[in-house]
């Protein structure tokens, strides 16, 4: 199995606050990872440096062996991250399907001789329309999709963000909490669609705060406090880790 | 209202299309009065001016107070180089573009990192600094006297003369941008340019190289104004500074914010109405100015967002379409 990422001794800071300190971690494919940890624990920041929000100000991400330390958001997409965001960010003047037609952005990209031939470039936004179609009804938003994205449930538009980051066929898919907000019934139906994902060939790696989501669905954890990482492991090591009892709910005594 | 008119509008577009397309190419036989051919002339230039506007303004978002300026660039260029060097209209015209685009990129390469207001301001004052070169290079525009004698248009030794000609010619332009700037629209490029105006930082996890769309959408959009420029200083033969300044800006813009940002058809309908209430207001004689401020007032209360600023046609028509197919579906079964 190949890393499709790995971070090494990641340190951001800002100004004089450490926000994430020399954490290390990877995922390899195929895999459910999650990321936990209290509030402010350094876990979107964590994100961030991963998908090129922020570069961090010392150590290393590469993805699938390539050096991408530094490079733009936009850079490292292209490359094969991708991420939903923790507060919904869809394009609000757009339908449904169309936030996933933007999502078929470096899909859809045509190489310099095919700029040349007529017809290219109509053939490829065709096909990806009809595979956004295919993601749609995938995640049973099919009938929807002329609907403002904007105008949907909460759930629906989380799913919607998914969508959308499925749609640059990532090599790994970053969630930012993706049942915040959602009740019972929506996050049970939501981790099975994870586990969908994986099954089809997607490897994930998730922020979450919703522990029994976490503990299902995930094959391994790593554990943030303060910026630094407590612990790491299988949902079963972790739920029975003293250190990260004690980071969640105090110290006994 | 407006919502069902569009949704008329989307039903019988086809044939709502051949009728506009008939009663233009029949417009200078009916009517043959040169104020009135004038008036369309300049009616349609505006329509060019406010479409090339909406893809700055409307499409990618960044309100622009300073288009004026790439108009006059084009208008500049073209009257130079017909004049002094005795370029063809179509040479010329390309020529009007490529500068104007060419100021385009200059003004957006400094300017990309600024956002909503602080953008607005820079291209009030780029139009501005345009204005004081045109008024201060004498020896390449002629100062305030403007540039007088300009060639008219010839197309193979055939030069245009007549009001008519010069009617077919902008036809022709006006078509012609609005076909670039639609299929930009529904194109990959647009789908990115529209995703940078609702949220850049998402569209940057997308994918989009945000920097790159901005540039290309501002450069197509100056560049389509130059060609806008060329054809004004070929068809009145005489331009001087005072035609290219920010009040000219002002009213492109109000154009298109009155036909509602974004909209090609509210573009269409704001430069049209906006041109031709004037001329109408005639009769009001001192109290012109005071009607057409009441109506924008009256306009800007009732639909902040302008006329069609809220209309989406594509998605009217694809929801019309699908209500069909699944009617049809049911029909079947």
């Amino acid at each position: 199995m190949s890393e499709v990422l790995c971070a090494e001794n990641i340190t951001q800071r800002f100004g004089g606050l450490d926000a994430l300190k020399n954490v290390t971690m990877h995922v390899n494919e195929g895999e459910i990872i999650g990321v936990i940890g209290p509030n402010g624990a350094g876990k979107t920041t964590l994100f961030n440096c991963i998908t090129g929000m922020y570069c961090p100000t010392e150590g290393k991400v590469s993805m699938l062996g390539t050096d991408i330390t530094g490079w733009k958001p936009y850079e490292i997409t292209a490359h094969g991250f991708a991420r939903t965001f923790q507060n919904i960010r869809l394009f609000p003047k757009m339908t449904v399907l169309d936030n996933v037609m933007v999502g078929m952005h470096v899909q859809t990209k045509l190489s310099a001789r095919e700029w040349f031939l007529p017809g290219k470039a109509k053939i490829a936004m065709d096909t990806a329309i009809g595979r956004a179609e295919e993601l749609l009804k995938l995640f049973g938003l099919y009938e929807n999709r002329f609907e403002m994205a904007t105008s949907l449930p909460y759930g629906d538009q989380r799913k919607v963000e998914i969508v959308r980051a499925l749609a640059i066929q990532p090599k790994l898919l970053l969630l930012d909490e993706p049942a915040a907000g959602m009740n019972g019934a929506e996050t049970e139906e939501l981790g099975k669609l994870v586990h969908d994902l994986r099954n089809m060939g997607n490897t994930i790696l998730l922020i979450e705060h919703d522990m029994r989501f976490v503990m299902n669905i995930c094959d391994r954890l790593y554990v943030l406090n303060d910026g630094a990482l407590i612990a790491d492991g299988t949902p079963e090591e972790i739920r029975t880790n003293p250190i990260v009892i004690e980071a969640y709910l105090g110290k006994d005594e | 209202m407006i919502e069902k008119l569009s949704t008329w509008l989307v039903r019988y577009k086809r044939t709502l299309l051949i009728i506009t397309a008939l009663l233009a190419v029949l417009f200078p036989w009916i009517f043959s009065s040169k104020y009135v051919l004038r008036i369309a002339i300049l009616c349609l230039m505006y329509c060019m001016l406010c479409v090339s506007l909406n893809l700055m303004a409307g499409v990618l978002g960044q309100i622009s107070f300073g288009h004026a300026a790439f108009w006059g660039i084009g208008a500049y260029t073209a009257a130079i180089l017909s004049k002094n060097y005795g370029w063809n209209g179509i040479a010329a015209l390309l020529m009007a573009a490529v500068i104007a685009g060419l100021f385009g990129l200059l003004l957006s390469l400094p300017v990309m990192h600024l956002k909503g207001y602080y953008f607005t301001i820079v291209t009030m004052v780029f139009c501005q600094i345009i204005r004081v070169i045109e008024i201060n290079w004498m020896s390449l525009t002629n100062g305030p006297l403007g540039i007088m004698a300009i060639p008219k248009l010839s197309f193979f030794g055939v030069t245009l003369k007549s009001q008519r000609a010069y009617f077919y010619v902008i036809l022709f332009l006006l078509a012609a941008a609005t076909f670039i700037v639609r299929k930009i629209i529904h194109s990959r490029m647009g789908y990115a340019i529209l995703a940078i105006r609702d949220d850049e930082l998402a569209a940057g996890a997308m994918g989009i190289h945000v920097f790159k769309y901005k540039v290309y959408a501002i450069v197509i959009s100056s560049m389509l104004a130059g060609a806008a420029g060329c054809f004004y200083s070929l068809y009145t033969s005489y331009i001087d500074p005072s035609c290219f300044t920010n009040a000219i800006s002002n009213n492109i813009l109000v154009m298109v914010i009155f036909g509602g940002l974004g909209n090609i058809f509210g573009s269409f309908f704001g430069a049209t109405v906006l041109t031709i209430l004037p001329e109408v207001l005639r009769g009001f004689s001192e109290y012109r100015q005071l009607v057409y401020g009441a109506l924008l007032v009256v306009l800007m209360l009732v639909r902040p967002d302008g006329l069609f600023g809220s209309v989406n046609f594509k998605y009217i028509e694809q929801r019309l379409a699908w209500k069909k197919e699944k009617a049809g579906g049911d029909g079947h079964e």
